[in-house]
């Protein structure tokens, strides 16, 4: 309300102070450190802007990244390594290191790969560097995405924080408020559902349930999972829309994919963006001189991008999975699956997926291999039956929004939900139906005590 | 309308309804019902510095924001009322939609089936003592008996839904304290047999469906069924209660709704008639009123609220979970752990231990031993 009462100068200062609100109130002992770390990237990218001379620019590069880097290595990954040098160290008999866990900072995984971005597109010189401080911190800090994404590089919204009253229509906050609250129903409405399934299944000894059970808990999970991160980025894209940024798409129907190369163009694109354009394309990419490198350069991509998930070798084996299908993939396996059609690439490739879920939900690998152990234990299935009718519906509207634009209706029904420009009956339609889901909405977050977002944790 | 200002007005519009929640909350209109049943509510956090760089600040005053709501009892009882009609889903603690729409608690059920059961020798161990205690309050001319209020699961377990059921079995708290105390020669009235013996000849519901407690006109043959053990006891001539006039109403009243208000529904559900009695305490010179003592759990509230601690006994007392004494009189209420357990004891004339199987694992709340250590056991 107060944004857009305010003046046009005046809107980045109020967003700035809105989300330095925002992030203070949920991380409070991070904000100074998060805001010294900024400063100086500013400042050192300020400076590598106006030199020409590479063995300048170069240092300047270096220093940046090993700032923004290092924030993530220490406050990510540091536990897991001395847990893992512990390890070793107890295996050879010697004496543990004395370690002090350090807590992880709030959506740290996502404002330092924007922050890389600021830094690579201002070396590379796709765009110029911001003039003000207080734009540079908006961009890193703007709260309807800062905590889970998408990840926003900065040559694509580096024009919107100087100037977007092009994108100040009403139609584009209208669709704003749409997108919002198509967000927020997938997240209330069918994520928390299932995760409390998923959630429950996990948390019991997988050894004592039955294959149904298992197959019923990754099942909720991979619904959870992507109705709670799609939902998170339909709310940060509404959001901004609200406020005139355009950020971009972060899902696809991902379920729909006929293989995993597929599946990575359309889940969590932002993330598989980021990857391509400042890691892959850097190692070298497609454009290499053997298809061992080719293989490689995926494969660290893979690794690289299940760490950067959570600290924990069960990300690495996710990782290493999809890694392992993405090379498959470009050796025969698509090849080879083109003879059995449309439809049962998708189950295959929905399977395969499922066992990449497996590794990305559970705690630790020894729950994994159980858990996949305990799936594949055909002697002991069971006839399937499923009493909680609240559970039994959520996973068949789940089901129905994963896989309905394989239909032409369920094209045609995505289209209208995400249209952004209606006619007036369109638009007082819209309005009906999602003023009656943003009310059930309301009423599920107010009165449910399960309420957690699962990306916030990577 | 042309389509921007169409697109203006319906954005300003769900701004406002954006912030309608915090508006409501900050200047209420309409009136809105607070919610039944127990609650549990954040108070506000105090701020401090430490408080606020480690976090627990912000969590305590989103929850305690969160309750501040004043929309909150409308929208919980609009998801209530979505999961009970769409989904068959109770959204009380504890509680359990059965088969025809009847209600339960779990731990009816978890009784009923033996889930709960605390094993031999722990029962025996309660039985002696409570027979240790009726010894030497007898030798005292006082008198103690335990009351076995009925439970849902033992009087409608047709309604059971199919995923809690179980295989009947004689290792429950109920069955084994009854054949304890009959062995050792406790004084026991069980109202839950007495209650299942009813249930096809009594004209009116003696246990309620949306209720947990028996029905307010079951809780009126309980009095009585009650007046008649104690003198059959002890050959004093006490006060019954006697029906004036009966309504019959599909508006549930006192507790014969209480597990349906703790729902917190936005529409009553659809109740068969239940019976209301008007009724008083029958007078006269030659009645005895025993200054008596019950320790009891939710089941005797509805007696008590009846008149049954000033009209049935004499300066009745009510334990409630041998915690919190409430009187007769209206006076305000004590704590068990404040009073002088012993005079208390030694003034009374009788003590009644009223219980259903559900609480039957928790067996007297201490109440036995207390007394037992208090005459020097």
């Amino acid at each position: 309300m107060i944004y857009h009462l305010s003046p046009h100068r005046l809107r980045n200062i109020i967003l700035l102070l809105a989300s330095l609100i925002f992030y203070t109130w949920g991380a409070p002992d991070f904000i100074l450190i998060l805001l010294a770390s900024l400063l100086t990237n500013f400042y050192i990218v300020q400076a590598m802007s106006r030199t020409n001379n590479p063995r300048r620019r170069k240092p300047l590069l270096i220093s940046s990244l090993l700032i923004n880097i290092g924030l993530l290595a220490y406050f990510k990954y540091a536990n897991f390594l001395v847990d893992n040098v512990n390890f070793i160290l107890g295996q050879l008999g010697l004496n543990a290191l004395h370690w002090l866990e350090i807590a992880l900072p709030i959506g740290i995984s996502f404002f330092t790969f924007q922050s890389l971005t600021y830094t690579l597109d201002v070396y590379r010189k796709v765009h110029d560097p911001l003039n003000r401080v207080q734009d540079y911190l908006l961009y890193i800090l703007m709260f309807p995405q800062l905590i889970a994404g998408p990840i926003v590089r900065f040559h694509t919204v580096a024009d919107d924080i100087l100037d977007r009253r092009h994108n100040d229509t009403s139609e584009e906050k209208l669709h704003g408020i749409f997108r919002f609250i198509i967000g927020l129903s997938k997240k209330v409405l069918l994520a928390n559902v299932l995760g409390e399934q998923a959630d429950s299944i996990f948390a019991s000894n997988v050894n004592e349930l039955s294959p149904n059970q298992l197959w019923l808990g990754i099942v909720a999970y991979s619904f959870q999972i992507y109705f709670d991160f799609s939902g998170y980025s339909d709310m940060a894209i509404g959001l901004g829309r609200i406020i005139g940024f355009r950020f971009p798409e972060n899902f696809n129907n991902p379920y729909v994919a006929q293989n995993i190369t597929e599946f990575w163009r359309r889940w969590h694109i932002t993330l598989g963006e980021w990857m391509k354009d400042y890691l892959y394309i850097p190692l070298g990419g497609n454009r290499v001189k053997t298809v061992s490198r080719l293989y490689f350069n995926l494969f660290v991509v893979f690794l690289i991008s299940g760490l950067w998930h959570g600290a924990n070798w069960t990300f690495v084996i996710w990782g290493a999975w999809h890694g392992l299908f993405l090379m498959l993939d470009r050796a025969f396996w698509m090849k080879w699956l083109k003879p059995i059609g449309k439809f049962p690439r998708i189950v295959l490739n929905y399977f395969i997926v499922l066992i990449g879920w497996v590794f990305f939900r559970a705690e630790s690998l020894t729950q994994a291999i159980d858990y996949l152990r305990g799936m594949f234990r055909f002697s002991a299935f069971e006839t399937p039956t499923l009493s909680d009718s609240e559970l039994a519906v959520s996973l068949l509207l789940a089901f129905l929004f994963a896989f309905i634009t394989l239909s032409s209706t369920g094209l045609k029904l995505e289209a209208w939900f995400y249209r952004e420009k209606r006619n007036a009956w369109g638009n007082l339609s819209a309005s009906i139906l999602f003023a009656a889901l943003f009310i059930l909405s309301l009423a599920y977050v107010v009165g449910s005590d399960f309420n957690p977002f699962i990306y916030f944790r990577f | 309308m042309k389509r921007p200002k169409l697109t203006l007005l319906l954005f300003v519009v769900f701004m406002l309804m954006l912030i309608l929640p915090l508006f409501h909350t900050l200047v209420p209109f309409g009136k809105i019902a607070p919610l039944k049943g127990a609650v549990q509510t954040t108070e506000k956090p105090e701020w401090s510095f430490e408080k606020g760089y480690e976090g627990s600040y912000q969590t305590q005053f989103e929850s305690w924001f969160n309750d501040e709501l004043s929309l909150k009892p409308w929208l919980i009882r609009l998801r209530n009322q979505l999961l009970y009609s769409l989904f068959n889903k109770a959204s009380a603690r504890g509680v359990i939609r059965g088969k025809e729409n009847y209600l339960y608690e779990i731990a009816y059920i978890d009784a009923y089936y033996g889930r709960d059961y605390r094993g031999m020798d722990i029962l025996r161990t309660k039985v002696a003592g409570i027979k240790s205690l009726q010894d030497y309050l007898e030798s005292q001319g006082k008198t103690i008996l335990v009351c076995l209020a009925p439970g849902k699961a033992s009087f409608y377990p047709e309604f059971i839904p199919d995923d809690l059921r179980g295989e009947p079995t004689d290792s429950t708290n109920y069955l084994q304290f009854v054949q304890l105390m009959q062995a050792e020669g406790v004084n026991h009235l069980d109202l839950n047999a007495w209650f299942m013996e009813q249930k096809d000849q009594s004209d009116c519901l003696l246990y309620p469906q949306y209720g947990i407690h028996w029905s307010y006109y079951g809780m009126t043959q309980a009095v009585n069924q009650l007046a008649v053990y104690i003198e059959t006891l002890r050959g004093w001539k006490l006060p019954r209660i006697e029906i004036t006039a009966m309504e019959r109403s599909s508006t549930l009243r006192y507790a014969d709704y209480d597990i349906g208000q703790g729902m917190n529904l936005m529409f009553n559900m659809k109740a068969e008639p239940m019976c209301y009695p008007e009724f008083l305490f029958t007078q006269g010179d030659t009645l005895f009123r025993p200054k008596t003592i019950v320790v009891a759990d939710s089941y005797y509230w509805s007696m008590h609220n009846a008149g049954v601690s000033t009209n049935l006994f004499g300066h009745g007392e009510f334990w409630y979970y041998n915690q919190k004494v409430y009187h007769g009189d209206h006076s305000p209420h004590e704590t068990v752990s404040e009073i002088d357990f012993q005079s208390r004891l030694t003034q009374t004339d009788l003590v009644v231990i009223l219980i259903t199987e559900a609480n039957l694992k928790h067996f007297s709340w201490g109440f036995v031993e207390q007394a037992l250590t208090a005459v020097g056991f």
